[in-house]
């Protein structure tokens, strides 16, 4: 059963950089969370560690992984 | 008298001394090392995973999570420890962000810290946290002074000594209530509410503010997927206040993550917007409109966390009802609790808080 307690953007995500993980506050007081990886890879179901609720992650699957790709360009090319 | 905690403790936020998942029976805080004393408590507040508590001396105890400063101290601990800072000032009001926190000062000062990455402290866009309770300083044209704060998820609300109703932090979901020209990069990290006088009381929610005038009438703004403002969720959110309803017998406006609440004079709750665990104490055809809760009578202090919420009755009883995975609502399991049920069943309750995850009572 996957019942979504909400369904959240990704801009309302905090992106941890050296994680590569996206972090949206629970209500249990975890937080909810996604890999960069889990994202590309078309995942967008964030879990939380502490409790069973879920959240959708809204987004762009095509535009996300051109934005990363454009990234990783742009630092390769530094 | 004692102070009894339970439900979410993954920071240590009880006060127990350690972290666990979550303590479903209610437990008594051991102060023994401590100079707070249970019958000395007026106000318990949490976030995520940090709770603050004020007793009538005007002093500010902390434990649990220290991310961003939230504690007010240099270090963690999961004990409370009180706020040496803040000692010579007396506080008579706090609240907590979901990573940060406010109190207000018996003359009007009101000092902010933790979490400033969406300027929801106040304080400029240059400083991210802070882990020293600063004071906030704004323009005579703004506020000569502070009366109440009240804390959401990444914004904050504080009525002012005139009865304006100052605002900060993101307004990304229309909860700062500026208008509907509002960006985030454009405004300053803290502003007033245009047009909006004789604020009694405010609460913050998730994604959403609402608020109590002298004459009864109930605004909100914000973000309203489950109906939290008080009006049909086809509007999904509002960037300027909206009149919802009005009451003169409210004496209190509340605020859960997407539920919200008010309390009458003569101890009557009303709630309304989300009802998933039953938040809102009662089954609704029409979750949100404002209604009665008919099973609660005499309530005279009330209060919510998230997703849940505690109730306490003239007589000493306490409520509670909503979300209970972690164990919130006390019951001793974790079914979630849909009509207000009564735990702590044989004691005498003078005060409880529902925090984020959590709970408190002050038991007599």
């Amino acid at each position: 059963m996957s019942v979504f307690h909400d369904e959240i953007e990704i801009e309302d995500f905090e992106y941890d950089e050296e994680d590569e993980i996206y972090y949206y506050p629970c209500p249990c007081g975890d937080r909810f969370q996604i890999s960069k990886d889990e994202l590309l890879a078309g995942e967008e179901v964030a879990t939380c560690p502490s409790c069973s609720l879920i959240v959708k992650v809204i987004y762009d699957l095509d535009t996300f992984v051109k934005e990363e790709t454009e990234v990783k360009k742009a630092f390769g090319g530094l | 008298m004692s102070l009894y905690c339970w439900g979410a403790n993954s920071y240590g936020q009880l006060g127990l001394g350690y972290k666990s998942e979550e303590e479903l029976e209610p437990k008594q805080v051991s102060l023994r090392d401590s100079d707070l004393r249970p019958e000395d408590i007026i106000s318990i507040a949490g976030g995520a995973g940090h709770t603050l508590i004020l007793d009538n001396h005007g002093f500010v105890y902390c434990c649990g999570w220290n991310s961003k400063g939230q504690l007010g101290l240099s270090d963690d601990t999961m004990k409370l420890t009180q706020i040496e800072i803040l000692k010579e000032f007396k506080i008579v009001q706090i609240s907590c962000g979901w990573d940060f926190s406010a109190a207000v000062s018996q003359c009007g000062k009101q000092f902010v810290w933790g979490n400033n990455g969406n300027t929801q402290l106040g304080l400029s866009k240059s400083i991210t946290c802070t882990g020293i309770p600063s004071r906030l300083q704004v323009s005579q044209k703004l506020a000569t002074g502070f009366k109440h704060v009240s804390c959401g998820l990444r914004h904050s609300a504080m009525i002012t000594k005139d009865g304006g109703l100052l605002v900060a932090g993101t307004g990304a979901k229309g909860q700062l209530g500026l208008g509907d020209n509002f960006d985030d990069n454009n405004y300053l990290s803290i502003s007033k509410v245009p047009d909006l006088e004789d604020v009694k009381s405010v609460a913050s929610g998730q994604h959403h503010t609402v608020v109590l005038r002298d004459n009864g009438t109930v605004l909100s703004w914000g973000e309203n997927k489950f109906g939290q403002l008080g009006v049909d969720p086809n509007v999904a959110n509002s960037f300027v206040p909206l009149e919802v309803f009005s009451n003169e017998a409210f004496q209190s406006v509340y605020a859960g993550w997407t539920h919200s609440a008010g309390l009458t004079k003569n101890g009557d709750v009303f709630s309304w917007g989300r009802n998933s665990y039953g938040q809102l104490g009662a089954e609704r055809d029409i979750p949100y409109k404002p209604e009665k809760i008919q099973t609660l009578f005499n309530i005279t202090q009330l209060s919510l966390g998230s997703e849940h919420n505690l109730a306490v009755t003239k007589e000493g009883k306490l409520f509670s009802w909503g979300w209970n995975e972690h164990g919130s609502c006390g019951t001793g399991d974790k079914r979630d609790v849909k009509i207000p049920t009564q735990i702590l069943v044989n004691k005498k309750i003078k005060y409880a808080f529902a925090c984020t995850g959590s709970s408190f009572a002050v038991v007599e």
